[in-house]
């Protein structure tokens, strides 16, 4: 068997069987499915140049056979780029194939219809998180084999359409990829997974930076980077019950944020502004606020959900709202002004649990899709005088926004 | 050198197994034998109690017919959902952990799966280990491969942090080993037989105390991440000599390994090509291995030849020993030598008594050693075992003629027509004196000249506590019907110890020299030993020994650290402790106060007098209780 080397330096093996092996890297390029978008699209023509030497592999990944049908059914993330474009993730859980799929929509409320989106490639496992890079075209997604693709979108040359290609595509991590996370400047992404272990990753080469095995002593269920510093600090956070900080400049990069003896922590997110507060969700449904500055008292909880948290969402245009979402039906938004967090908005309408969560810049407003196959829009309204409400808010012709 | 054709039996684990069939297929091209997947996807968490989830429609996994059932019977280890935790201090969560449990354990049963694997994470999972105890006690098809790291993760975590010491604190510290997670684990499980290790290889390779210890331990199967491999200079995967040194002392435990983790070396198949590699260079020079295959660890009950006699086979099989028998030619050629100057070697004629000939074998030593050392002897062989006399009759019309007197009777009952100069017997046991070499040889000195010599001159019996969990599962199981209900703890056992960790290190116990000069001939014995264990660890019972001295610094051992390279005709002798509950012990001197007693009586309705000798252990430990191990017991000749 002979081998050639991949640009990016891995050893790729050639002449296996392409459905079997999805441990090789580089080997497997997805599917593309292209069709004609109805809506009208303003976007720079994003052809992405082939390099020479990197010819061979552009023909290898090229897959213009299979077509994702539809959507799977468990849909696990949303996210937004600035522009309101949205990504959406999902995964086959229970079927016979476990893979999954990623695809792109130009309008976030024509999801999750298969007719209506940009493009879509499947995924040979089940797509676990996802974030968008420096600009709307370029994704990076982690599985549940471990492997972490750098998506492209380009356009294809004869028509308007637009289909997903992979850059890069490397298989580190010894299980399945629970949580990414793109740093400020964009170079850098972090991922974390059940195999206790995070890696820091340099996107453009796809190349890990640092690798730390491990970094829990369970799962890393989240990790998050920090909004305001450029490349290096990010928070985790582990089924072992600790919220960690991490410094990849130092040496020892590690210090316990939060240490509960007997909880275990499913998701964690930093306060836009307040670049010392840190919120974490725990699996007896409760939000701690941390002011990393000291930690001996949480500065904050609340006992929302009876399940386990799965995502915490700041908001970027009001940075004290918070968005979460538990293994429940129901998605809930705090306000964190005050010490004690409080339930403002509350919305039941999806039929099973809520993976998803992502705000959009454009209308500012909340969406979040679950394992109902659907994506809902949130819009949350503050009245006047400031009043915090619970409930459903309903949505009217003026909205007053702050 | 024997090869020593053991393949490897190696699984692949997979993390996330799109496509169950095409997965199968390529590790099985791959050289593999089994796989390990999950059994519900590692993230499809479900909703047992409350709320809209609880009705969510589908199928919470795939269905069992993408598999034929032979193939879900013997290729699949299953794995459980890594967030299940039945004892979180949440409620709701723990409620929720026992049911999804259930169900995937009830799955997993319904697919026949050999065994079923999840992680160990803390020495608090007392609720987890119920739970499968339960289900084990209620008959699982399926065996538990609990998997435990070698070495903490916290060890390793803490390097990260700049407050190593703080870190370290946070997670029980340097007591916190995972051998003690284990120990907890199974305790609650009461040593259930179908409970095994999956025990993962760290890259940081425990003190060697620890590492041993878990040699005592019922590993069904050894885990190796792929991060452990490093790359050689064609590009393949190797282990670090620690880790291939390591590795290779538990292939004599007869484990599959397990590869997990990303593929980093092109091809997972040259992981199995490179531990195959490993296994069959496993040294095998000792032809003791090559002959104990399969004995390893198997319960036998000693031999009884002064109550029984032997079988044919049975003497087929000592005979095979290729060290023993040239050792004792050794011998009677030095004895010989040094008995008869050289000016004499033409007229004295030295009275060789072989007493318990059995099949001749030693018959055959002394007139090889005789010849050997130019000398000239008499041999009187004397055997009880009258099937065993037709053999030696048969020998000596045929091949050894008159030098030869084939005696038919038991040497404490025979009258000799004349004194012997050298005594040569082979009575010896696994314990040394438990066939009762003793009293056979002080029924038999009566016609040993004044200066005569017996060989062998000497054996002595040693002990040293064990921790073995196999072989205290083993005995369990000899219970018999129609016996006491812990007759089966009060014997002992001859067995091939392969998966036992030895607690502190062989001292002597009892001595006899032959011939026994002493004006009262007492083989009654009495000692206190006391064992210092340096470590936690659970005592199973003593592994006893023996050595003998055949003459002047002609020795034959089976105490570990002096065995006679090559000798199988003994296997270490065995006394299990009877125990309900065991603790761990360390830091404990365990004095143990053993007696022999050895009396001559004769009891009603037998015609002779009958010589039974028993071995009483007295250990000092409130925990361990009394127990007798009786020995060789009379003589049926009525």
């Amino acid at each position: 068997m002979s081998k050639g080397t991949h640009p990016s330096g891995q050893v790729v093996n050639q002449g296996h069987k392409f459905s079997l092996w999805f441990f090789l890297p580089g080997f497997y390029g997805g599917s593309v499915y292209n069709l004609y978008c109805m809506c009208e699209i303003h976007m720079e023509s994003a052809c992405f140049e082939v390099e020479p030497n990197r010819n061979a592999e552009a023909y290898r990944n090229y897959q213009p056979a299979v077509l994702p049908a539809h959507i799977e059914k468990y849909m696990d993330f949303i996210e937004f780029c600035e522009d309101g474009y949205m990504l959406l993730g999902c995964s086959n859980m229970t079927g016979r194939f476990w893979t999954g799929s990623v695809w792109y929509f130009l309008d976030p409320d024509s999801a999750p219809h298969v007719d209506k989106c940009l493009t879509g490639i499947e995924c040979e496992t089940g797509v676990t998180d996802g974030k968008f890079l420096e600009d709307k075209q370029k994704i990076i997604i982690g599985e549940d084999s471990g492997v972490v693709q750098v998506l492209g979108l380009s356009e294809s040359a004869d028509e308007h359409t637009f289909h997903f290609e992979t850059l890069n595509s490397v298989c580190e991590h010894d299980d399945s990829v629970l949580s990414v996370s793109v740093f400020l400047d964009r170079k850098r992404a972090v991922t974390g997974g059940l195999d206790m272990n995070i890696k820091i990753w340099n996107v453009e080469s796809l190349t890990s930076e640092h690798t730390y095995r491990p970094a829990h002593l369970h799962q890393v269920s989240c990790v998050c980077t920090h909004p305001q510093d450029g490349s290096s600090i990010f928070a985790s956070c582990s089924l072992d019950g600790m919220a960690i900080i991490w410094d990849t400049r130092n040496a020892k990069p590690a210090k316990v944020a939060w240490n509960s003896r007997s909880q275990e922590l499913t998701s964690v997110a930093w306060h836009m502004s307040k670049s010392d507060i840190l919120a974490v969700g725990s699996n007896a449904g409760d939000i701690l606020m941390i002011d990393t500055r000291q930690l001996k008292e949480p500065l904050g909880l609340a006992c929302c959900f009876t399940r386990p948290i799965h995502r915490l969402r700041f908001a970027h245009h009001q940075p004290e709202l918070l968005a979460a979402c538990a293994d429940d039906s129901k998605v809930k938004v705090l306000d964190c002004t005050a010490s004690a967090l409080n339930v403002i908005y509350e919305d039941d309408r999806h039929n099973d649990f809520v993976r998803g969560l992502a705000w959009n810049s454009r209308n500012d407003s909340l969406y979040s899709c679950g394992w109902d196959k659907q994506v809902l829009a949130h819009k949350l309204v503050r009245s006047p005088n400031k009043m915090e409400v619970n409930g459903i808010i309903e949505v009217d012709g003026d909205q007053e926004q702050k | 050198m024997a090869n020593s054709n053991r393949r490897v039996s190696c699984g692949l684990d997979f993390c996330s197994i799109p496509d169950i069939r095409g997965s199968l297929q390529g590790a099985s091209e791959a050289g593999y034998d089994f796989a390990c997947f999950p059994i519900v996807h590692p993230r499809f968490k479900r909703e047992f109690l409350s709320g809209k989830s609880k009705e969510r429609p589908g199928a919470f996994t795939r269905s069992d017919l993408i598999l034929a059932g032979s193939d879900w019977n013997n290729l699949i280890v299953g794995k459980l959902s890594p967030y299940i935790n039945v004892d979180s201090e949440d409620p709701v969560m723990r409620k929720q952990s026992e049911e999804a449990l259930n169900q995937e354990l009830a799955y997993a049963s319904h697919l026949g799966l050999p065994a079923v694997t999840f992680s160990l994470r803390g020495d608090n999972q007392t609720n987890l280990a119920r739970m499968v105890h339960n289900k084990m006690q209620a008959g699982s098809t399926y065996q538990i491969w609990l998997h435990v790291p070698m070495e903490n993760p916290a060890v390793a975590a803490a390097y990260y942090h700049s407050d190593e010491e703080e870190f370290r604190k946070l997670h029980g510290g340097a007591d916190s080993s995972t051998w003690e997670w284990w120990n907890k684990f199974r305790s609650v499980c009461n040593f259930e037989k179908k409970l095994g290790l999956a025990l993962e290889v760290t890259p940081d390779i425990p003190p060697e105390e620890d590492v041993s210890r878990w040699m005592g331990e019922p590993i069904k199967c050894l885990v190796l991440s792929t991060t452990l491999f490093v790359t050689n200079k064609k590009g393949y995967p190797v282990l670090l000599r620690p880790h291939q040194h390591l590795i290779k002392s538990f292939a004599t435990l007869d484990v599959q390994v397990v590869i997990r983790g990303a593929i980093r070396h092109g091809c997972s198949k040259y992981y199995q090509q490179y531990l195959d590699h490993l296994w069959q260079s496993t040294s095998h020079t000792d032809p003791l291995v090559a002959y104990a295959r399969g004995y390893e660890d198997y319960l036998q009950c000693p031999l009884q030849p002064l109550m029984d006699n032997l079988e044919s086979q049975t003497y087929e099989v000592f005979e095979k020993d290729p060290v023993k028998y040239n050792e004792y030619q050794r011998a009677i050629y030095s004895a010989l030598l040094d008995r008869v100057l050289y000016e004499e070697k033409d007229t004295k004629v030295v009275v060789v008594m072989v007493v318990g000939a059995g099949r001749g074998p030693l018959v055959r030593a002394a007139l090889n050693a005789a010849q050997k050392a130019d000398r000239k002897i008499r041999v009187y062989a004397v055997e009880k075992n009258p099937n065993a006399v037709v053999t030696l009759q048969a020998q000596q019309e045929e091949l050894w003629g008159d030098q030869v007197t084939v005696v038919s009777c038991d040497m404490r009952d025979w009258n000799s027509p004349e004194k012997a100069d050298i005594l040569v017997s082979e009575l010896l046991g696994s314990f040394g004196d438990n066939e009762l070499s003793p009293e056979c040889l002080d029924g038999a000195q009566k016609f040993l000249k004044d200066d005569g010599i017996s060989i062998p001159c000497s054996y002595t019996s040693y002990l040293c506590p064990v921790q073995s969990s196999k072989l205290y599962n083993e005995v369990r199981l000899c219970k018999e019907k129609d016996k006491h209900a812990l007759n089966h703890f009060e014997t002992p056992y001859v067995v091939h110890l392969q998966n036992k960790f030895q607690l502190a290190p062989t001292q002597p116990l009892f001595t006899f020299c032959h011939p026994n000069k002493d004006e009262v001939l007492d083989n009654t014995r009495y000692k206190c030993l006391s064992f210092n264990i340096s470590q936690n660890c659970v005592l199973h019972g003593f592994s006893g020994y023996f050595d003998t001295v055949l003459y002047k610094n002609i020795m034959l051992s089976i105490v570990p650290e002096t065995h006679s390279r090559g000798m199988f005709s003994w296997f270490p002798i065995f006394f299990p402790i009877r125990s309900d509950n065991f603790s761990s012990m360390s830091q404990i001197t365990e004095l143990v106060r053993w007696e022999r007693i050895s009396v001559r009586h004769t009891p009603p309705n037998w015609e002779k007098d009958l010589d039974c000798a028993s071995i009483v252990a007295r250990p000092r430990s409130h925990f361990v209780t009394f127990q007798i191990m009786f020995f060789t017991k009379c003589c049926t000749e009525l």
